[in-house]
């Protein structure tokens, strides 16, 4: 049998191969509730930093308030350090942690 | 009358007193006072971990939230004795004067609203003032 010059058959080193796809668990941005910042304030922040349509900011603050905290935002590491960074320089409790 | 206003053109008006651009100035004073010095009593809550659960936060970050509070402060105290002031300053004197608001709660841990309650009757009056501040600011943010 003849085989193309760009192909190869399959051999048993081939099959012994292991492909590993590496994926990076995200990384959540957590804002905690605090006791002091009004509601409206928290509010802004998150308008000011995410660009979320308000209808989201203010459903992210309210489950602040009731639950105590939020992930507000979710993805690279990198980028959740800045945005945690970012709250925390407005003065809101926040923190960031690798997704479980 | 408000403390702030908005305009129609966008700009926020300031209704502050002698006494009351007294007060805010000196809160910025001592953010950007805080920002600085290591040993200031705000230092400490200004610069809370970003990674809890790291041993510590990569300096990059830190250095980041230093010059992204230090722009704001300094920002609100080169414009404490404006009559009017834009969407990017008003939120600069919004954050300063959460991030003292924030110190304040660490400085005496206030953890919840009855523990504001039980606070010295002259720094629940700092805090409440610093609230109406900020109440003002984000209706017209």
């Amino acid at each position: 049998m003849r085989t193309s010059p760009r192909f190869r058959l399959s051999t048993e080193s081939d099959t012994d191969t292991i492909t590993r796809t590496v994926t990076k668990k995200p990384w959540k941005v957590l804002v905690w509730d605090d006791p002091v910042t009004p509601m409206r304030v928290v509010e802004v922040i998150f308008r000011k930093i995410f660009g979320y349509p308000a209808a989201k900011c203010t459903q992210l603050m309210l489950t602040v308030h009731h639950e105590g905290k939020a992930v507000v935002w979710s993805g690279a590491q990198d980028r959740a350090v800045h945005y945690c960074t970012q709250l925390q320089a407005a003065g809101l409790m926040a923190s960031v942690e690798e997704e479980s | 009358m408000a403390l702030f206003k908005k305009k129609r053109d966008g700009s926020i008006s300031v209704h502050l007193n002698g006494a009351g651009r007294t007060f805010v100035g000196e809160i910025f004073n001592q953010v950007v006072a805080a920002e600085n010095d290591p040993h200031h009593e705000w230092h400490l809550s200004m610069n809370p971990p970003i990674n809890p659960s790291a041993n510590s936060d990569d300096p990059l970050a830190t250095f980041s939230r230093q010059k992204e509070m230090a722009s704001n402060s300094e920002l609100a105290q080169m414009t404490i004795n404006e009559d009017t002031l834009n969407p990017g300053e008003a939120y600069a004197w919004m954050t300063s004067l959460n991030l003292a608001l924030r110190a304040t709660v660490g400085l005496h841990n206030l953890s919840d609203e009855e523990s504001l309650q039980m606070l010295d009757p002259e720094v629940r009056q700092y805090v409440v003032s610093i609230q109406s501040l900020l109440f003002g600011l984000a209706d017209c943010l």
